[in-house]
């Protein structure tokens, strides 16, 4: 599915990712964690084809096309979606012109017949009970006024309409209550299956609680330090992440 | 950044237009009013230079180049006009005909329960002849030498009014074509629209070209008058040649309790300028005006207007907002003055332009005097360029690089867009718009 190698990626002349190293297979889950700063939010980003991250060394794979060489909006037709940690507010683009803009243009990108109005809308409905939305939602500008946990809901919509094939989660845990986590992760599990595959970029534990993952990786300074199982996320939660930090500066000293 | 060219005694060149005119017979021939009328007009434009970026007020439009070259005045064979090419798709109104600033009646519904004549038919009506005469000497007087040039050259001007706490329910559309061929051609057209008490109308007014050929120069001037609890909706779209010039002066006296919207769009046109004055002549009125401009390639719009709030308890707001990108330049000029009799008055404005790239340029200048000490006014000014974050969030989404754009853009302009007030009109804009957005 995705194969990251050797990936080194610098903003304004600051290294930040220093040899990312990933193989992500159909169906598994992987996590991110990691210390603020380690880079997860940059890998995330780079994935999604932010402009401002300029990759320097390394390849990705996904698909079995050279992901770095596609724009931003081919990425997303190849079946790649990003949650956004921070979801941009636009106003004069209402929610429900903005769903089935992006349903109709990956499903035409992928030799699929466009959605009308009625069938758009009816799909749209279906998905925003599922992760608790009110209707009311689809005539408001997009993102505009809504709060944290409003506009992660929104993500994980467009996340269950578009069926990505790979779905990259930046921090959507962060700042929200109980009840918004148990939608995104309700939204997830409902989406697992043996083709598609989630990369969770948190900093917390908390989220994989409710979506367990296959394997967890630690970010830090840039490079994966430590992978393991769902066990290392407990360890971290337990132990926090200076232990990690210590043993890296000891043997990079 | 702004650069200033300051030309060099920037002449116009008056007399070919003197001589234009007495190269017109036709001018000299109908009512006696009206002859002298057009006559004082000739005179005064003899003695009147066209504005250049010396006068504050045209900063950003100098048509002197524009005015020096050859323009043909005279009327042309209009071509077989097959009318329903240039009417607004799905509108439930009435349609209207100008070509070469004559009204058509030909071309023109029968429209029950409004007048609908010309200023050569009704100047010296009893009704509304003296109405007539007063807005064309008021504006051959005029110190504007376009208003003068217009005044000079218009025949056959369109005239609009309805009977007095009456309505005709539906809107009216005023399609004003211009004859192309193998000359420049210069059209001065006219429009007065009448409300008298209580009454009530809509006007869509579009400005199109016939035939194919040289560039086209309007010269346009709508006047009217609002009086107590009268209502006009106006709305003014302009898409003309990439070639073409287009200056326009919208004068409207609003009395008392009367109500005016007014929504202007400009997307067509090479060099372009609107100037809207709306004067207050008694209390309690409410004025709305808005603007939306979309400037692209070697584009020039220039929005002024000019809001004069003499009376008590008055209520204004003016929205323009405008999209700028290429080499193109557009500037919005908005004065209100808020005399000192205009207490509890209510004044907003608002200019936002939308830049986009590192060439285009959007000059905004908002002015509020105000000499009343009860009133509430506002006014703010933005000129802004478009966020990479938003188009990566819709790109993120697999939404191609233009239709994201286009989105964007629409979405800047969407407050204007939803003030019209009609579903016809507003989709006939947006599409205009959409195939704007779309070019390459």
């Amino acid at each position: 599915m995705l194969s990251i190698k050797n990936l080194h990626s610098q903003v304004e002349e600051t290294p930040i990712l220093k040899g990312i190293n990933l193989d992500i297979k159909p169906g598994e889950v992987h996590a991110i964690m990691g210390p603020n700063g380690s880079g997860k939010s940059t890998l995330a980003s780079v994935l999604a084809g932010r402009e401002e991250y300029e990759v320097t060394d390394g390849s990705v794979d996904f698909l079995g096309e050279d992901l770095l060489e596609l724009d931003v909006d081919e990425r997303a037709q190849n079946g790649l979606f990003l949650a956004f940690q921070y979801p941009i507010e636009i106003p004069g683009v209402t929610n429900a012109t903005f769903l089935r803009s992006s349903i109709n243009a990956i499903r035409k990108a992928n030799g699929l017949d466009e959605l009308n109005g009625a069938q758009a809308l009816k799909l749209i409905r279906e998905k925003m009970a599922a992760v608790e939305m009110d209707p009311s939602f689809l005539k408001r500008s997009l993102n505009e006024g809504f709060s944290g946990g409003e506009k992660k809901r929104n993500e994980m919509l467009q996340m269950m309409l578009l069926e990505p094939k790979l779905a990259i989660l930046d921090e959507t845990d962060s700042g929200l209550d109980i009840d918004a986590l148990q939608v995104v992760a309700k939204a997830v599990n409902s989406m697992r299956d043996a083709n598609r595959s989630f990369l969770v970029v948190t900093h917390y534990q908390r989220l994989l609680d409710h979506i367990v993952p296959d394997f967890v990786h630690v970010l830090y300074q840039g490079r994966i330090v430590r992978s393991g199982d769902k066990s290392l996320a407990l360890e971290l939660e337990k132990r926090g992440y200076d232990w990690i930090k210590e043993e890296v500066d000891a043997q990079t000293a | 950044m702004e650069t200033l060219t300051v030309t060099t005694a920037a002449v116009t060149d008056n007399q070919r237009w003197v001589d234009g005119f007495a190269e017109r017979p036709d001018l000299q021939q109908g009512p006696a009013q009206l002859v002298s009328f057009r006559q004082n007009a000739i005179e005064k434009l003899a003695q009147t230079s066209f504005p250049t970026r010396r006068d504050e007020d045209w900063r950003y439009s100098d048509f002197t180049r524009a005015l020096n070259e050859d323009w043909a005045t005279q009327v042309a064979q209009a071509p077989q006009v097959v009318r329903n090419t240039f009417e607004i798709p799905d509108f439930t109104g009435f349609v209207l005909v100008t070509i070469d600033g004559e009204f058509q009646p030909d071309l023109s519904d029968t429209i029950p329960g409004l007048v609908v004549s010309t200023t050569e038919a009704l100047i010296d009506d009893a009704t509304h002849g003296s109405w007539i005469a007063e807005r064309l000497s008021s504006f051959a007087e005029d110190d504007n030498a376009f208003t003068n040039l217009n005044a000079a050259f218009a025949k056959t001007s369109l005239f609009l009014s309805i009977g007095k706490n009456e309505k005709i329910g539906k809107p009216v559309h005023v399609i004003h074509l211009a004859t192309r061929n193998a000359s420049k051609r210069f059209i001065n057209s006219q429009v007065f629209v009448r409300i008298p008490q209580g009454a009530e109308l809509t006007i869509d007014e579009t400005f199109d070209t016939l035939a194919q050929g040289e560039a086209i120069f309007r010269n346009h001037v709508i006047r009217g008058s609002v009086d107590a609890q009268g209502r006009l909706e106006y709305r003014s779209i302009q898409n003309e040649g990439r070639n073409d010039y287009h200056v326009s002066n919208a004068n409207f006296d609003q009395a008392g309790t009367g109500y005016i919207d007014h929504t202007r769009v400009d997307l067509g046109g090479s060099q372009v300028r609107n100037n809207l004055d709306i004067n207050h002549k008694g209390a309690g009125l409410e004025t709305h005006m808005a603007g939306l401009f979309f400037a692209r390639g070697r584009q020039r719009i220039d929005n002024q207007t000019f809001l004069d709030h003499a009376f008590p308890h008055g209520e204004s707001n003016e929205i323009y907002k405008g999209i700028v990108m290429d080499n193109a330049v557009t500037s919005f000029n908005g004065k209100v003055l808020v005399r000192p009799d205009a207490q509890k008055t209510n004044a907003y404005q608002q200019n936002d332009n939308l830049i986009i790239g590192t060439k285009a340029e959007a000059n905004a200048k908002p002015q509020l005097e105000i000499f009343a000490d009860d009133v509430k006014c506002s006014h703010g000014a933005t000129i802004g360029q478009m966020d990479e974050a938003p188009l990566f969030y819709l790109m993120a989404r697999g939404i191609d690089r233009g239709t994201a754009l286009g989105m964007l853009q629409r979405g800047f302009l969407l407050e204007v867009l939803d003030r019209i007030n009609s579903e016809a009109v507003r989709a006939y804009v947006e599409h205009m718009l959409m195939a704007k957005f779309n070019e390459a």
